[in-house]
């Protein structure tokens, strides 16, 4: 019955078998032929679609080359790719997230693509973006996403609180939360997130607006500055006023935007994917997108992802056509009007999808003032710290600066190692 | 069946001559399968405990102890220890006290009983990655089930955030970690109930005996060595369960709810530090296997001192 | 009959509360695969959907791929079963009727291979497995499942073949039966409740593993039910709830089933399958 089983099974796995001694690097496909397996993460369902779609087209144009996509959801990303590497079973292009590209780029499983690159390709992107890709000197990857960050505002609520228009500062934000969430015991003024990916980044935006640093001019961490603890108290002081949403602690990225999405919170720090969710379950919203308010200085938190090619990969060469395939024009153009990201290339600074629509605009506008999370290998781990420090300071259980400085010593041990 | 036929019969002549082969022979595939399948795994990460690895497992040079020093000079490893140990007992004792009853109410005959028992049965028969996460959205402060249902029956529970605080976090994975150990606790404890023959209740019905007092001295000992293999095996299982923390908080708040498995996955994958989390590893197993010791030792000489 | 119902009465009422926190999560589930993603979120949370809303059903067999995610789960649960119970049934068979040395020291081995978590064993599993080929290959986990779990199914065989007596199959051996023949025709069909009880217990742990399956199979097509559940929490901003507790509720179709089916059978056949 079992041998049964395994022969009901086999024609459905033609194409299985062969995938498998792919993914293994066995022998058993056409010598001609250079198959560059590529590997997504995805930021909607849509991700996966649409670059399976490129590949089909790329495929179609080249007769030396076959594209083999890969999917998977970005919180097994990092595992997967670990275990992969460890393995010998690596694809040949990547997509991670650059926090973690420094580190694989210092243990050597990434390939610099300065070489590979076409000057006028590298020439095609925004330095700032393709910069950040750079450790010691060389491109390891390139920006496959770049997004910043901005105050997302529920008009209706600001009108019916009698606020006039977005918080230009953290004490207008006070004030204007402390009105919204006056409204009524289901509605909260402003979202701060409390746990989860991105709750350092959160925290960020605060920081930088109050002129803080995640690493001093010494090289030491910032995380313990005056700066960054008068970041910490203002918004402990919205938890204390009571104007957030209930549970800080308790509440990720995603609890807010859908807080926000079902009209229950007045404020939200956030980028332009939540534009795409609104658009799907909130499509009657009056929202606007504000600069995030300000202490002393303008500032927002540019992220982006990379997507590399991988060194042990055989194929550079047939790899890299595949990614300027991917960062033309046309399709640069298509992904950014499905994931809402800001664009990455010089040539779509005019584009207007990007620059008329308002809701897309003000993170352009306010891409100049951009900071970015620096690129050692051990930040995941000073992010936790740093994570596990702001629960400590928002619970009101440890003073602000005590908790910092916690996380400032982890921080400063692993730049040391 | 048909790989035991012939597994046996070239070996029929054996078996008459030594009982002792071909007892070894019959074992040797299931020993070769899981030897083949885990034994690897094991040496290597004993391998990545006392080396210096790098963050994809590359093995760069010996580390001695260093790795376990790291890991005990790590406050959170500490933490995370003391949080396996309250999750370990919290949740296998939980299991153990709500699965006796429910066990001892299954074994008796009322109508719609088969209803019950499926009832109890299923929280095993979904994943625990969906349990968990089925669980995230059910706490849900703001669009979750149970405050929507605690609410409509009158109390203050209105977008209250479950997973906010260290203690009702921890609560909350404790009691679900609970409720997913409960079907095959309360499996394990009915097999023992059914083992006790009603005639030992009809004898102790007619000495005057009380409901109670069946349930102290009949029903009790004679389940110990049920409960004894469910407590074993719980500890295993639940000491080692790595989804529903994972899914429902990530270890937070600030760690709050970090126990070691989750602290070595951070380690192994978040942080790179494979070396580390293989240090971690060893601990965890020897922890069970100390334990598992210790309480097989204190049960069995237990027993054997009740024995006449 | 009148003292039954109270009785039942009494019974149903001292589970209730175990029952409902059993259900509620059902009830969640139920709720929100009924409702339309918008509904999800909204200012009042609400039970019930504002209109019965199959799609998301229907979504996940046409659109996801999740027949195929529940054939593959099918596929590696009844091939890890058959493979732990084939190992399992001659092991326990030793342990149990025959005078071998070393049994305490595989009974403690057996324990052991339990103690240590698959997800602490990833990498060296995954390693493994690339190395034999092995990746994106149901087989793989087959193997894999049988052999975390054939523990359990040798200990349970075990006690359930002490619960056997000898008697039969001695009388059957002065009838002249060969050894074989009197344990397939006498002994076997006296197991075949225990067999049966622990070929359900690694069924449904072969059909609930997560970790292995979703590091060692990688393609979408290739991917077990639970895996696929995670893949659709995956996408970087946003959760599909809707289409998540859908997929829920169907994986838990079928191992509910055949609880109902054997419940009877399970709790007894365990019954008999006590310890020593």
């Amino acid at each position: 019955m079992f041998s049964d089983t395994v022969k009901g099974l086999r024609p459905l796995t033609a194409t299985m078998v062969a995938a498998v001694a792919l993914t293994v690097g066995f022998v058993g496909v056409a010598a001609a032929k250079d198959t560059v397996r590529v590997r997504f993460a995805e930021y909607s369902t849509k991700t996966g679609p649409f670059f399976q779609g490129l590949a089909e087209e790329f495929n179609a144009m080249h007769d030396d080359i076959e594209v083999v996509v890969e999917h998977l959801p970005w919180p097994e990303m990092q595992q997967q790719l670990i275990t992969d590497i460890s393995a010998g079973t690596a694809p040949d292009i990547s997509h991670m997230a650059t926090r973690w590209m420094a580190g694989f780029a210092q243990e050597g499983v990434l390939a610099a693509i300065d070489e590979l690159m076409s000057p006028e390709f590298a020439a095609s992107f925004v330095p700032t973006f393709l910069d950040l890709q750079r450790v010691d000197g060389q491109t390891w990857g390139l920006p496959i996403a770049a997004s910043a960050r901005g105050l997302f505002y529920n008009k209706e609520l600001f009108a019916q609180a009698g606020v006039d228009g977005p918080p230009a500062t953290w004490d207008d934000a006070l004030e204007a939360a402390g009105k919204v969430a006056a409204l009524s015991d289901d509605i909260h003024g402003i979202g701060v997130q409390g746990t989860g990916l991105d709750t350092e980044g959160y925290w960020f935006y605060t920081l930088w607006t109050h002129g803080g640093d995640i690493m001093g001019p010494d090289g030491k961490s910032g995380f313990a500055s005056d700066e960054a603890v008068a970041a910490t108290e203002t918004y402990l002081g919205l938890i204390e006023a009571g104007v957030t949403q209930p549970g800080v602690l308790g509440s990720n990225r995603e609890d807010l935007q859908n807080l926000f999405s079902a009209g229950k919170l007045g404020m939200v720090l956030s980028g332009p994917w939540l534009n795409a969710q609104l658009a799907g379950e909130a499509p009657d919203m009056d929202y606007g997108i504000a600069e995030i308010p300000v202490s002393t200085t303008r500032g927002t938190y540019g992220v982006t992802d990379t997507i590399s090619i991988l060194e042990s990969s055989e194929v550079k060469e047939s790899a890299m056509k595949f990614l300027e395939f991917i960062f033309n024009d046309e399709n640069r153009l298509e992904f950014g009007k499905i994931e809402g990201f800001v664009p990455v290339l010089n040539s779509m600074a005019n584009e207007p999808f990007f620059t008329d629509d308002p809701r897309m605009a003000v993170f352009l506008d306010m891409s100049p003032v951009a900071k970015f999370a620096p690129l050692v290998p051990a930040w995941e781990e000073m992010a936790e710290s740093l994570k596990s420090a702001l629960a400590a300071a928002y619970s009101g259980d440890t003073p602000p600066r005590e908790a910092l400085a916690s996380a400032a010593d982890k921080m400063n041990a692993l730049l040391a190692e | 069946m048909t790989a035991v036929t012939t597994g046996l019969r070239p070996r029929t002549r054996l078996w008459r001559r030594s009982a002792a082969l071909t007892g070894l022979l019959l074992a040797a595939p299931s020993f070769f399968l899981s030897a083949f399948v885990i034994g690897y795994p094991i040496f290597d990460v004993i391998r990545m405990s006392i080396s210096d690895v790098n963050r994809f497992g590359k093995i760069r040079g010996f580390a001695g102890l260093d790795n376990f020093l790291t890991a005990f000079a790590d406050p959170i490893f500490i933490q995370s220890t003391w949080q396996t140990l309250i999750w370990t007992v919290t949740v296998v004792g939980g299991a153990v006290l709500v699965a006796v009853p429910i066990a001892v109410i299954l074994n008796e005959d009322f109508h719609g009983r088969a209803i019950a028992r499926t009832i109890v049965l299923l929280p095993w028969a979904v994943s625990l990655a969906m349990t968990a996460l089925v669980w995230r959205f059910v706490v849900n402060g703001d669009f979750g089930t149970l405050n929507l249902a605690l609410t409509s029956l009158g109390l203050p529970f209105k977008n209250h955030p479950w997973l906010a605080d260290g203690t009702s976090a921890f609560a909350i994975v404790i009691l679900v970690g609970i409720l997913v150990s409960v079907p095959f606790t309360v499996t394990i404890i009915i097999g023992g109930l059914t083992s006790i023959s009603d005639e030992l209740y009809e004898a102790a019905a007619i000495d005057g005996a009380r409901p109670f007092q069946r349930f102290r001295y009949i029903t009790l000992p004679l389940l110990s060595p049920f409960l004894q293999i469910a407590v074993v095996l719980n500890v295993i299982y639940v000491f080692n369960s790595f989804p529903i923390i994972w899914i429902m908080t990530n270890g937070g708040p600030a760690n709050g709810t970090d126990i070691l498995i989750t602290y070595v996955y951070k380690q192994a994958f978040a942080f790179g530090k494979m070396d580390v989390a293989a240090a971690g590893s060893v601990m965890m197993f020897a922890m069970l296997l100390g334990f598992s010791i210790l309480y097989l030792h204190m049960t069995r000489s237990g027993r054997s001192s009740h024995a006449q | 009959m009148h003292s039954k119902r109270r009785k039942s009465l009494y019974c149903w009422l001292g589970l209730s509360p175990f029952l409902i926190v059993v259900l509620f999560p059902y009830a969640t589930m139920l709720s929100v695969a009924l409702k339309q993603k918008d509904e999800i979120f909204t200012f009042q949370a609400t039970w019930w959907p504002s209109s019965l809303y199959l799609n998301n059903f229907i979504e996940l067999f046409t659109e996801r791929g999740f027949g195929r995610a529940l054939f593959n789960s099918i596929y590696i649960s009844v091939g890890a079963t058959l493979l732990s119970i084939a190992v399992a049934i001659p092991a326990a068979y030793a342990l149990s009727r025959l005078r071998m040395p070393g049994k305490n020291i595989f009974r403690t081995y057996l324990l052991i291979t339990q103690m240590i978590s698959p997800i602490v064993l990833i990498v060296g599993l995954f390693r493994l497995f690339a190395a034999l080929g092995m990746i994106n290959d149901l087989h793989a986990l087959i193997i894999a499942h049988s052999a975390f779990y054939m523990a359990f199914a040798v200990w349970m065989l075990q006690s359930y073949f002490d619960t056997i007596p000898r008697d039969l199959e001695e009388a059957a051996w002065l009838d002249g039966a060969s050894h074989v023949h009197a344990f397939i025709r006498i002994f076997l069909p006296l197991c075949v409740p225990g067999i049966a009880v622990t070929a359900l217990f690694t069924f449904v742990n072969s059909w609930n593993e997560f970790a292995m399956s979703l590091t060692m199979l990688r393609q979408g097509a290739m991917q077990t039910a639970p895996v696929k559940i995670a893949f659709l929490t995956g996408t970087l901003y946003e959760t599909e709830w809707n289409i998540i507790m859908a997929a829920t509720l169907i994986a838990t179709v079928p191992v509910a089933i055949i609880f109902a089916a054997i419940q009877n059978y399970l709790l007894r056949g365990l019954a008999l399958g006590g310890v020593k």
